[in-house]
């Protein structure tokens, strides 16, 4: 195998692989706004059983807070699952009426010889810069999914924490 | 009755600059000019006879970008200086 296939080769595979990433990480998401709407549901239940009237005790003051946590990791939570998909740009490689004006070139300029690996390097090149784009916009939505997925679990610790301390707020 | 067409016919949005509104060639001029240079860098590199023309796709849109598309937008910001 020469240098110009190897290139070709890796690049085409890393290439593929970065685009079969960008569709798993958008399949994704899934989990973290199932896990939103479920916070949601926690919180109407924690608000509907909330005893507002007594906010100036202690208990009170901590499910309140404990709530208001939850609300603020919940839209963080919106917030990343929204820019997972932000204005993400998907790179392709050069259309076939492309690929025809560069063969005719390399055949002006080197011969028909250096057509086949003055091809596969284009080609090279090509999958080698949309893997790059690829592989920033995936880190960058992987970031995000991932950071949404924390501040729902965040949000569910704290509005389990509400429903903990429920209890001793009827007691009272 | 063409308006109707845009309910009942799916129709491939043009590939032509001209379908990229005013704001979103702003917000893309970034990523063509990255694009373009890492194609110069490229072209450099492996000393090609040709530039490696990629397409951006931009979904927000429902638009497709060639090579002639990304030098207009690039354009723009010239002839805004």
């Amino acid at each position: 195998m020469s240098p110009n296939e190897l290139r070709f080769e890796h690049f085409r595979e890393i290439y593929l692989s970065e685009r079969t990433r960008r569709e798993a990480i958008r399949g994704s998401i899934g989990t973290p706004v199932a896990a939103i709407s479920f916070s949601v549901f926690s919180l109407g239940n924690l608000a509907a059983r909330f005893d507002a009237t007594r906010l100036e005790e202690p208990v009170s003051l901590f499910i309140a807070a404990a709530a208001c946590a939850g609300v603020l990791a919940m839209l963080g939570a919106v917030y990343h699952v929204v820019m997972v998909e932000w204005l993400f740009i998907h790179h392709e490689p050069p259309p076939l009426p492309r690929l025809v004006e560069a063969e005719n070139a390399i055949r002006t300029e080197r011969g028909e010889e250096a057509v086949v690996p003055g091809l596969m390097d284009m080609m090279a090149a090509s999958y080698a810069i949309a893997f790059e784009q690829y592989l920033w916009g995936n880190t960058m939505s992987a970031r995000s999914r991932t950071r949404a997925l924390r501040l729902v679990l965040l949000s569910l610790v704290f509005f389990a924490l509400g429903f903990l301390a429920l209890p001793f707020q009827k007691m009272g | 009755m063409k308006w109707l067409e845009r309910f009942l016919v799916r129709r491939p949005r043009s590939a032509e600059c001209g379908s990229v509104p005013a704001w979103a060639r702003s917000r893309l001029r970034n990523a063509c000019r990255s694009l373009s240079e890492e194609e110069a860098n490229m072209q450099r590199l492996l000393h090609l006879p040709v530039r490696p023309s990629l397409t951006l796709a931009d979904e927000e849109l429902g638009v497709l970008i060639d090579a002639e598309g990304r030098r207009s937008i690039e354009g723009d910001d010239a002839g805004n200086q």
